[in-house]
């Protein structure tokens, strides 16, 4: 790592903002500091180079030596003349000495040394020959040519000294100077890296920047906007090329969010999202859409086969069980998949396409994936019909109640019957319900269908004789709003029913759910005295525990058993086992889907209390059904109020 | 400014070099300076100048053309002193100088050679009198080449410093 990426990274750790800013008003400070020092040491430099002491030492040597001259000539011939020269010659010297003693050459250090003494002299000597000038003769002018003879030596040596001495002080000055010069550089140099580091630390953000803006913050891979971008580019006709998009959906990951918490749903999707990262190639796209949605964009040739290939590595990837908390977690995925040639420019919208094939895996079973076929918009669009009718068919009267007799399996007399709900389309005819009743419980209207189920069911009954019950099949949907006991008494209220007549069917799975209490509403239905019954007993997770846990009044065998029982051993031996074991549990049994005589006749020898099935009366509307009753029990037929 | 408008031959300065020269040649009583006859001549001027300029001066008839005077620290005294004396461009006009440079010489034979161009810029005077009084041959005297060295950070360099000659006895016009 080098500095700089070092700076950088502990600049980002304090406020990245902030800390370049001290550091650069740092620097800035540092330059400011470093230029008046160098503007100090030039004034400094000026100072050395602007006024030469050594050239005024010179000039006081000439005048000294002038001085010496005009005495000698005195010396040899005195006249007046000469006189005037003295006096003219000792005033040039006492000015240049007094500049000597007072300008700024003094602060060479020779001259305050060395110096003062030769100095002293010739200041004192010049002063007194100036005094005596005026009344001088040949043999004193003679002395005081000696005299200043003497100080010529030590003078010019005091010269040199102080030519060598100002060399040293420019030198001085001058190496200060280049020092400060070096150091301005340095700090120019960084702030010029400082400004650099800036136009990468700006650089680095704006594409961290942008790649948060493409990326899905939680797993890291693209997002919605950049998926839907790229999908735009290759429909462009520039860029069009052989490309497939997949829809994955996890199955069942609302119930994961809702039983184990979104912290778990969180990473659970990271986890995934690491997997599906893994398949993400030159050409390959994976992009997460939001919640548990996931996508792949594929391009290229030989289309088809990477498709599948995607799929295949998307399902690979869900294989394995993600870890949360040390808790295994596993989870399928739906997949729906659509491919576009280059050449298709009809303008196909592959992503619709795509969620059509989703919508079609889905509907096979989890972790399966549909490719798009033309079919699939036709059933869409069959699909948008239906739910658009069956959103209007309660207020058109269009649902009806069917009712199909249960006998005993000995007497054969009508005990109960089923209430099995029924939609007659003015145009469709009757509707199945396995084709309408999921969905209802999709767009959320089976709650109120198996209101007015229950609500129908007590009003005919109550008109039936005493001894007959009701039984009204109930949807895990309709335990989800917390509002079904109160309906199902509302129901037996308004019809006058007695609870001990109404029976309650619902799947032995919907006793595996934790959420909305579902166990604890039919305890309370129980305690009203309605009775539950055990739905398709025997063909979904069966556990015998629930029968220990929550009592059940009835267990409703499935029709799968009774017609293989006959055939198989094995079945005969499950009958028999669930009936001996109700019989023993004080519950009672019926059996489903009795047909014939044999089927009759078997579950009767396997020691099942009831019978449901074609051989009695396939399902009949309502006022079919009770003169069906009433033709059944004609004795009794005066018992059977008009409805 | 007026020095400049009163160029090229005005009769002021014709006034003023007649007057000069009468000082100087006759050393008569006149109005416009009053002179002792017994002062010596301190300067000499030469060179290129106009033919009725005076050539020879004493301390008074150079203070008669008008001093100016100004405080400033040199490089010569410890403390800041107060000279006055004429300015040199005021001279070099009042002389009819026709070159380029003045060559300013010195009693012990220094000499430095002033650009007139540079002299309304840089203000130099010839002082004759240093905190009011004439100066000394042995101080500098008895004419002084001084710039206001604290009023102009430009003078403040080693080129006005030698051009700063002391103990003038002598301008040569060229």
């Amino acid at each position: 790592m080098t500095f700089v990426q070092k700076l950088a990274g502990s600049l980002r750790l304090a406020r990245p903002d902030r800390g370049m800013t001290v550091l650069t008003m740092a620097v800035a400070l540092g330059v400011i500091a470093c230029t008046l020092s160098i503007l100090h040491h030039q004034d400094s430099l000026l100072v050395t180079s602007r006024y030469s002491a050594v050239f005024d030492i010179n000039q006081a040597v000439s005048a000294s030596m002038r001085l010496q001259l005009s005495l000698a000539d005195f010396e040899r011939a005195p006249d007046e003349a000469g006189r005037e020269t003295i006096a003219l010659r000792t005033s040039i010297l006492q000015n240049q000495l007094s500049v000597l003693r007072e300008g700024e050459g003094q602060d060479l250090e020779v001259l305050r040394a060395d110096g003062t003494k030769v100095l002293a002299t010739m200041t004192a000597e010049s002063l007194r020959l100036d005094g005596d000038v005026a009344t001088l003769t040949g043999a004193e002018a003679g002395r005081y040519r000696a005299v200043f003879e003497g100080t010529n030596v030590p003078f010019l040596q005091m010269l040199s000294v102080a030519n060598v001495e100002g060399g040293d002080r420019l030198r001085r000055e001058q190496g200060a100077f280049q020092d400060s010069i070096a150091t301005l550089c340095g700090l120019l140099g960084c702030l010029l890296l400082i400004g650099l580091l800036h136009a990468v630390l700006l650089l680095r953000r704006s594409a961290s920047l942008a790649r948060l803006a493409d990326r899905d913050p939680l797993t890291g891979l693209a997002n919605r906007r950049v998926f839907a971008e790229r999908l735009k580019l290759l429909e462009k006709a520039a860029h069009r090329r052989d490309r497939a998009v997949l829809l994955l959906d996890l199955d069942m990951f609302k119930a994961i969010n809702d039983t184990m918490g979104h912290a778990t749903g969180d990473a659970l999707l990271v986890a995934l999202g690491r997997r599906f990262a893994g398949i993400s190639r030159d050409g390959t796209m994976i992009a997460r859409l939001g919640g548990d949605e996931f996508a792949a964009i594929v391009e290229g040739q030989d289309i088809e086969a990477r498709c599948e290939e995607v799929a295949r590595a998307m399902r690979a990837a869900m294989a394995a069980p993600v870890l949360v908390d040390g808790r295994p977690i596993l989870v399928g995925g739906s997949i729906g998949s659509a491919v576009a040639r280059a050449d298709e420019t009809d303008g196909t919208d592959l992503l619709r396409c795509a969620d059509l094939a989703l919508y079609a895996a889905k509907g096979v079973g989890r972790g399966c994936h549909r490719a798009y076929d033309a079919t699939m918009v036709a059933r869409a669009s069959e699909r948008r019909d239906l739910e658009e009718d069956l959103q209007g068919a309660m207020a058109r009267g269009e649902l009806e109640m069917h009712l199909q007799p249960i006998v005993d399996a000995a007497s054969r007399e009508v005990v109960s019957s089923e209430a099995l709900i029924r939609w007659r389309h003015p145009v469709r005819g009757l509707v199945s319900p396995a084709v309408f009743v999921p969905v209802a419980e999709e767009i959320g209207l089976i709650e109120e269908f198996g209101t007015w189920m229950l609500r129908q069911a007590c009003l005919r009954a109550a008109s039936w004789p005493e001894s007959h019950r009701v039984a009204v099949n109930l949807s895990a949907r309709q335990f989800e709003s917390g509002m079904l006991v109160a309906r199902v008494v509302t129901a037996l209220m308004a019809s006058g029913l007695s609870p001990s007549r109404l029976e309650l069917e619902v799947t032995e799975g919907i006793l595996l759910k934790e959420e909305h209490d579902i166990v604890g509403q039919l305890e309370a239905l129980r305690r009203l005295g309605v009775r539950i019954a055990l739905d398709d007993f025997g063909t979904g997770y069966t556990s015998l525990g629930y029968l220990n846990t929550f009592a059940v009044d009835k267990i409703k065998i499935d029709q799968v058993f009774v017609r293989d029982g006959q055939h198989g051993p094995r079945s005969a031996a499950i009958v028999e086992t669930i009936c001996a074991l109700a019989q023993r549990l004080g519950i009672d049994t019926v059996a489903e889907g009795v047909e014939t005589e044999e089927h009759l006749a078997f579950i009767r020898k396997a020691g099942c209390r009831e019978a449901q099935g074609y051989l009695f009366s396939r399902p009949l509307p309502a006022a079919e059904f009770e003169a069906y009753l009433a033709s059944r029990t004609g004795r009794r037929a005066s018992g059977l109020r008009a409805a | 400014m007026s020095l400049r408008s009163d160029s090229k031959g005005s009769p002021s300065r014709r006034h003023v070099l007649a007057g000069l020269g009468a000082a100087a040649c006759t050393a008569g009583p006149s109005a416009a300076w009053a002179a002792p006859t017994d002062q010596p001549v301190i300067l000499t001027i030469g060179g290129l100048v106009a033919p009725e300029a005076p050539r020879r001066l004493t301390l008074s008839a150079i203070e008669a053309l008008g001093t100016v005077g100004f405080t400033t620290r040199t490089p010569w005294y410890a403390d800041a002193s107060r000279f006055d004396g004429i300015r040199l461009d005021r001279l070099t006009e009042l002389v009819g100088a026709r070159g380029t440079a003045l060559r300013v010489e010195a009693l012990n034979d220094y000499a430095a050679d002033i650009p007139i161009a540079d002299l309304a810029e840089l203000r130099p005077i010839l002082a004759t009198r240093r905190n009011g009084l004439p100066m000394p041959v042995s101080d500098k005297g008895p004419l002084f080449v001084v710039y206001p060295f604290d009023d102009l950070p430009q003078a403040r360099h080693h080129a006005m410093f030698a051009r700063s000659v002391w103990q003038v006895r002598r301008i040569d016009v060229h």
